[in-house]
């Protein structure tokens, strides 16, 4: 393998996630945050030479969202700055490849969106091909509950499989205080929900929320002086499906098991079961239950022993889109470097991280971070 | 000159605005002809690529190895649905019903891909490996678009 340049998470934090923030802008929403996680790495905004956004021109209802919120990241004097109209989690995987390429050496990432403000069924169907996929109406609730009736078909998993995952993700989201839906529910109380998009229930379904997010990244030798425990990247991968939806295996995730082949290869991870924490995006429980089997994790959410499985109640109990997915990077550095608070997992040293994008894990990328460095 | 105090807090106050851009698309070659089929001939067309097999709808390019062209192969207007969301609630102005659908994803006898479409009917008897049929948009009334199929229906 070769050898990396030893990048880490060295600083996060985020606005509360709501379903609607009335008072502030979107710009408003990210500034707090940003002075948040510079303040709590000891930095001054001189101190960081790049910064990312990952945002939605179609979630903002305007064109070049993202140089709304060049001010609030502090682009002047002229720092490199950059943007990707995807989750911020791949904002965060630009940011990894910039210090791999010597081009930086400490930098923020951003995620913003005020998904209140406009229509998240409609915007998301322009996701889709605009001929055969978008003109049919598809939403991303109903090409969810596509995905989960192939997977439900070619599994055997039933209702009930699905609740108990689900029911697992509510009793953890209860205990995260940095979580939208905080309400631990049964398996029995989430099967009597009314169907969203039927083989989906509405106490499967993530709400959409919105919130920002800024995370502070930083290269050996800068990010031991920024933050006492420091959460290493050890491995990353991502990979893409084949967009037309009736092409691909929509009950299988192979983009998700490839992403994590090289990812584990390049961190020196035997596996998924091998780490301490897993973290995973998966806004259904559906959507997880395949997610497991591609990473060769168990399919019950009754499994004993092995890593601890979305501590944070998971993308299920808040998808702030834009956000959602650098919500679970960040989960892992709370887990690493001691920030999880009474959701830690005792002495966790491994995480593995994935973030999905588009619909019905359309891309998928996955992380492995460590507490120690990976290459010396 | 009048000065005003800092507002400590102010109700929340919004403003509606509506974005909206129109196109008008070329359909290009392939999706065109596609269409073409639908519109004029009430048949199903499919591209046979190398390594994907007949893929229905057809794609301009082959996402499996981004090779152009392909036989054209009419395919049955019969399939199999291999994913079915069935919609209790539409939403209004994006789903293509105000009565409870579904969404299924067809694999057409002689297709190796599946179609997005909706099931309207006998939504209680509709699952994964059911017989389906295309219906037909009135003549007159296709336009060229998918949903010149107006919905598939279950096979008895």
């Amino acid at each position: 393998m070769t050898k990396l340049r030893n990048v880490a998470v060295v600083g996060f934090a985020q606005a509360p996630i709501v379903a609607a923030d009335e008072h502030h802008t979107g710009p408003e929403m990210l500034y707090p945050v940003v002075q948040a996680a510079l303040e709590s790495a000891g930095l001054e905004r001189s101190d960081v030479d790049y910064q990312c956004a990952g945002s939605s021109d179609y979630v903002d209802g305007r064109a070049f969202s993202f140089s709304q919120v060049l001010e609030v990241m502090g682009a002047w004097p002229p720092v490199q700055d950059s943007h990707v109209e995807m989750d911020a989690i791949w904002a965060a995987h630009l940011v990894w490849v910039k210090m791999q390429a010597g081009e930086t050496e400490v930098a923020i990432v951003c995620g913003f969106g005020k998904t209140s403000e406009g229509s998240p069924a409609h915007v998301l169907n322009l996701q889709l091909e605009p001929f055969y996929a978008a003109a049919i109406g598809l939403d991303a609730a109903s090409t969810a509950a596509l995905q989960a009736s192939a997977y439900m078909a070619r599994s055997g998993a039933d209702d009930r499989a699905l609740a108990e995952i689900a029911s697992k993700n509510r009793a953890a989201g209860a205990k995260n205080p940095d979580g939208q839906l905080r309400e631990a529910a049964t398996p029995e109380q989430l099967m009597a929900t009314p169907w969203a998009v039927k083989p989906l229930r509405e106490g499967y379904l993530a709400p959409i929320g919105e919130t920002a997010t800024c995370m502070v990244l930083a290269v050996e030798g800068r990010a031991e002086k920024i933050c006492d425990r420091p959460a290493w990247i050890q491995g990353v991968d991502h990979r893409i499906e084949l967009q037309a939806l009736g092409a691909r295996d929509l009950a299988r995730s192979e983009s998700t098991t490839l992403a994590a082949r090289n990812a584990f290869e390049m961190a020196g991870l035997a596996s998924a079961s091998a780490a301490d924490v897993v973290e995973l995006g998966s806004t259904n429980p559906a959507e997880e239950l395949i997610l497991r089997e591609a990473l060769g994790l168990p399919a019950s959410a009754r499994a004993q022993g092995g890593p601890a499985i979305n501590p944070s109640g998971s993308a299920q109990c808040a998808n702030p889109l834009m956000n959602t997915g650098l919500l679970r990077l960040a989960e892992g550095f709370r887990q690493l470097s001691g920030r999880a608070g009474e959701r830690g997992v005792p002495g966790a040293k491994r995480a593995v991280v994935h973030a999905s994008a588009g619909h019905g894990l359309q891309q998928n990328i996955v992380w492995v971070l460590g507490t120690e460095r990976r290459w010396s | 000159m009048k000065t005003f105090p800092k507002p400590a807090t102010i109700e929340p106050m919004s403003q509606r605005m509506t974005v909206a851009f129109p196109y008008k698309r070329s359909t290009g070659e392939i999706v065109g002809r596609f269409l073409a089929g639908l519109r004029d001939q009430k048949k199903i067309w499919g591209l046979r690529v190398s390594r994907q097999g007949v893929v229905v709808p057809p794609q301009s390019y082959s996402e499996v190895d981004a090779k152009a062209g392909g036989e054209w192969v009419e395919v049955s207007q019969t399939g199999v649905v291999t994913a079915v969301a069935e919609v209790t609630r539409p939403i209004e102005g994006l789903h293509p019903s105000t009565e409870p659908f579904a969404f299924v994803l067809v694999k057409l006898d002689g297709a190796d891909t599946a179609i997005a479409h909706v099931v309207r009917t006998k939504l209680d008897r509709l699952r994964v490996g059911s017989r389906v049929r295309a219906a037909w948009a009135p003549d007159g009334e296709r336009r060229g678009t998918i949903r010149d199929i107006e919905a598939f229906e279950i096979v008895d």
